[in-house]
């Protein structure tokens, strides 16, 4: 092989996979973002935000959230996908007949499934590498307990909190996050 | 071009989109920001790193580049352009697997190839492995701190990945603080000075690597025992200087322990 060709065609991939590098941020790299959006999405469909709930010392905060059609607060929390908080964000006092859901892009599931959450996260991890999906497959899913017969959050297409150019909307400039006490 | 051109190449161009990819995580990092996440690398993968160029740079320069190396190398080093935070890694265990299978009997390309393949499982696929695992690992290793603390006769009882304490203090086991993390870090030291003192693998090597696994992990499980009995001495050690007490001491152990396994081997 021609020496001089093979290094400058290894020195081009380097630093163009350098500058690639450099151009792309992810706006998933941590859970605030997350909560960020998750507070949006909920807004735009009249919900009010109600503040942070905190659920054990252990600092596992859960944002609470008002419907129109609900009896009492809604909670959604932000789980990494191993689910190692859920144990204790699902035993803390909940009011009797709440509805729990588990939902990580575009799927929802009763109760808590790990591997199917793994495969899940596993399929948009490759789809979006080869830019086949707007959806970033982020560590952390929703836990979404809401009062029974409260329709108003099943209804939220809860997919906009893992999408990319969702998220890079949501600057701290524009935020505009309503508490009401 | 020779052969191990070719793979250093490879190497450079992994490590720097590694170390790139570390300074930009934050859009807004200042200097002192890309020096923290810079030493957030740790200690051994720069080590793994050094003894991958190491091991390569002393390999058989007489080895001549053939066409499908030059293109197989090339091809995978394209993907890292790719929008995936861990491209990096999968393009290594690429790499890895392709040294280590086509060494053409080059010790050094293939200990090179291992050492790649270390790192690339202690930055993802352990990672992947075990967060599908994860809670019955965390539960699994509540259970032992409960049982040890209760045979203590601290009266702890525990559920699921929690330990609660008779005062009513407790504490919530995470990944973050189970011994997968010391593990696959302990693994990574011990494949590294394995692969730079250069033997051939034998049954002693997985034995001493035995023993560095079962070290880290009652290392962890005495920190997690002393954090779980009281407020003041999870503050130490998971946030006080007992926290670093305990990084530098399990780092100074891996180390040691490494350095005794390679000393307990014949010269190759």
């Amino acid at each position: 092989m021609r020496a001089g060709l093979l290094h400058a065609v290894f020195a081009t991939v380097l630093v163009a996979s350098l500058v690639t590098k450099e151009q792309v941020s992810d706006p998933l790299l941590d859970s605030a973002s997350l909560e960020k959006a998750v507070i949006r999405v909920a807004q735009s469909h009249d919900i009010t935000f109600h503040g942070y709930a905190i659920v054990t010392d252990a600092e596992i905060r859960a944002l609470l959230f008002d419907a129109p059609e609900c009896p009492g607060a809604s909670l959604v929390a932000l789980l990494a996908v191993t689910l190692e908080q859920e144990a204790i964000v699902r035993s803390r006092a909940s009011f009797p007949g709440a509805q729990r859901r588990y939902i990580y892009l575009d799927r929802a599931w009763d109760q808590p499934r790990r591997f199917e959450v793994f495969i899940e996260r596993a399929k948009y991890a490759v789809l979006s590498a080869v830019g086949l999906s707007r959806y970033v497959p982020s560590w952390h899913m929703l836990f979404v307990e809401s009062p029974a017969d409260c329709r108003d959050l099943d209804q939220i297409d809860w997919r906009l909190v893992w999408d990319r150019h969702y998220l890079s909307t949501i600057t701290p400039k524009s935020e505009a996050v309503v508490y009401r006490d | 071009m020779s052969r191990r051109a070719v793979f250093i190449w490879a190497s450079l161009i992994l490590f720097l989109n590694q170390i790139v990819a570390v300074i930009t995580a934050r859009s807004s990092a200042s200097l002192d920001q890309i020096f923290a996440q810079l030493c957030a690398v740790g200690i051994f993968q720069y080590m793994a790193w050094y003894t991958i160029f190491r091991l390569l740079g002393s390999s058989d320069r007489q080895q001549r580049a053939r066409p499908i190396d030059a293109v197989v190398v090339t091809l995978l080093c394209l993907l890292v352009v790719l929008p995936a935070g861990q491209m990096v890694w999968l393009i290594a265990t690429a790499t890895a697997v392709y040294l280590c299978m086509f060494s053409n009997g080059d010790r050094k390309l293939r200990a090179a190839g291992t050492v790649l393949a270390a790192l690339s499982m202690q930055q993802l696929w352990g990672h992947l492995f075990y967060n599908l695992v994860a809670f019955r690992l965390l539960r699994a290793e509540t259970a032992v701190v409960g049982s040890i603390l209760q045979a203590s006769g601290a009266g702890s009882v525990w559920q699921n990945n929690v330990i609660t304490q008779p005062s009513g203090f407790g504490i919530v086991i995470f990944t973050e603080c189970s011994s997968f993390h010391n593990l696959s870090v302990a693994l990574l030291c011990w494949v590294t000075m394995s692969r730079l003192h250069g033997h051939s693998w034998s049954r002693r090597d997985f034995m001493f690597g035995a023993l560095v696994a079962a070290t880290m992990v009652s290392f962890n499980i005495t920190r997690l025992s002393l954090m779980a009995l009281s407020n003041d001495l999870y503050r130490y050690w998971h946030d006080g200087i007992g926290a670093s007490v305990f990084a530098a001491g399990a780092s100074f152990t891996m180390l040691l322990l490494s350095l005794w396994a390679v000393k307990a081997q014949p010269q190759p």
